[in-house]
């Protein structure tokens, strides 16, 4: 969440088309607003997040406070008109009925630590002002990370990537030669309220990296999906190794 | 698990076991309808709003009690006792408004007495 928030009106002052809501995740509360109505709204082609929620002010809903919401993700964008009723007012809040963005998915808490590495998700999502696609985007574009001599040796790091809606995995560590060295790779599905309402699930159980390395690939059908992949390597002492990842929203063959 | 809790974080990581009690006897959701309401009611010494919409740093926090309220509002809690998605759902709510809280008073970007107002509020809806 950057300050002060993206704006959409910047776009429609200068003749824009979409407000693109581009900014990293802060926390778990993150949520955004909108003083612009839009006609479609999709997940942006960065977003790390799958699902978002869109709040908008619904006369025909008095009894939830005059507000509705509807989850659009990677695979389910939403064509249709969503007015933001500035002047109106959301109860019991008393807050104006703007469209308001949050993550559908939740999100965990992101503090750093000296042995704890956690990527905070990208909050990427596209309102259009007129003329959408005839197709709006339904895959989010791949991503990839590469961590070059990563970790330094002698130390067990662990490093948390968002893994959210994806159905594919391609993991690629290099080898460490000799000394210690283990590698563990698991998938997490995050609750309300920290770590002990968190499911973990084995994808690498500890195994020794050896000299050529570990490739895995993790798939939706075989392994499952996740809100993160957390993956700890534990180096000797003057050892690192490189690693190559990829995510996608598209089953490779 | 059980308020008063120390730190808005601790607030949104019990939320579960802190409002769990109030699930089951059926007063969840007049509770939280309290807590929204006191908290956007509330006043500081000048005697002005202690949340105003229109400070760009007040929005974060009173658009996730939109949400909450709004939701709150809709939700049934007859006799039989709230739907148990629909107690997830609160809790999620009022959890993302606690952690967007603590990370907007971490940064500085609310006062002291903002934080503190939403964590007694929330406290006080949770005391048996």
């Amino acid at each position: 969440m950057s300050f002060p928030q993206p704006n959409s009106n910047s776009p429609v002052i200068n003749g824009g088309k979409y407000f693109r809501l581009l900014t990293p995740v802060v926390s778990p509360g993150d949520i955004y607003q909108s003083e612009q109505s839009g006609v479609a709204f999709a997940v942006g082609p960065q977003s790390d997040i799958a699902r978002y929620n869109v709040s908008y002010y619904d006369d025909d809903a008095a009894s939830s406070g005059f507000m509705s919401t509807l989850i659009i993700s990677n695979r389910a964008p939403f064509a249709g008109l969503l007015q933001a009723r500035n002047l109106n007012s959301y109860q019991p809040a008393n807050t104006p009925g703007k469209l308001l963005f949050s993550s559908a998915d939740i999100i965990p808490d992101l503090a750093q630590s000296a042995t704890r590495m956690i990527i905070p998700p990208t909050f990427d999502l596209v309102q259009y002002f007129s003329n959408p696609p005839a197709t709006l985007p339904q895959v989010r574009n791949d991503k990839f990370y590469y961590l070059q001599n990563y970790p330094t040796g002698g130390v067990s790091y662990t490093v948390l990537l968002p893994y959210y809606g994806r159905v594919y995995a391609d993991l690629l560590f290099g080898g460490a030669g000799a000394g210690p060295e283990e590698l563990r790779v698991r998938g997490i599905n995050y609750g309300i309220g920290g770590a002990s309402n968190s499911t973990f699930t084995d994808i690498v159980p500890n195994v020794a990296l050896g000299a050529n390395g570990v490739h895995k690939i993790v798939t939706a059908a075989v392994d499952g999906m996740f809100d993160y992949l957390e993956i700890r390597i534990s180096l000797g002492t003057g050892l690192s190794i490189d690693t190559y990842i990829r995510f996608s929203d598209v089953p490779q063959p | 698990m059980a308020v008063p809790e120390a730190t808005l974080k601790d607030a949104a990581d019990n939320v579960f076991g802190d409002v769990y009690t109030f699930w089951l006897n059926q007063t969840l959701r007049t509770r939280t309808l309290a807590l929204v309401n006191d908290t956007i009611a509330s006043v500081g010494f000048s005697g002005s709003p202690l949340f105003p919409y229109g400070v760009a740093n007040n929005q974060p926090v009173l658009d996730g009690l939109a949400v909450l309220g709004a939701f709150t509002t809709g939700v049934a809690e007859p006799a039989t006792r709230m739907l148990y998605t629909n107690f997830v759902d609160l809790c999620n709510a009022l959890y993302r408004v606690l952690w967007m809280a603590n990370y907007l008073h971490g940064e500085g970007l609310i006062s002291n007495a903002q934080a503190t107002e939403l964590l007694d509020q929330f406290n006080a809806a949770y005391t048996p």
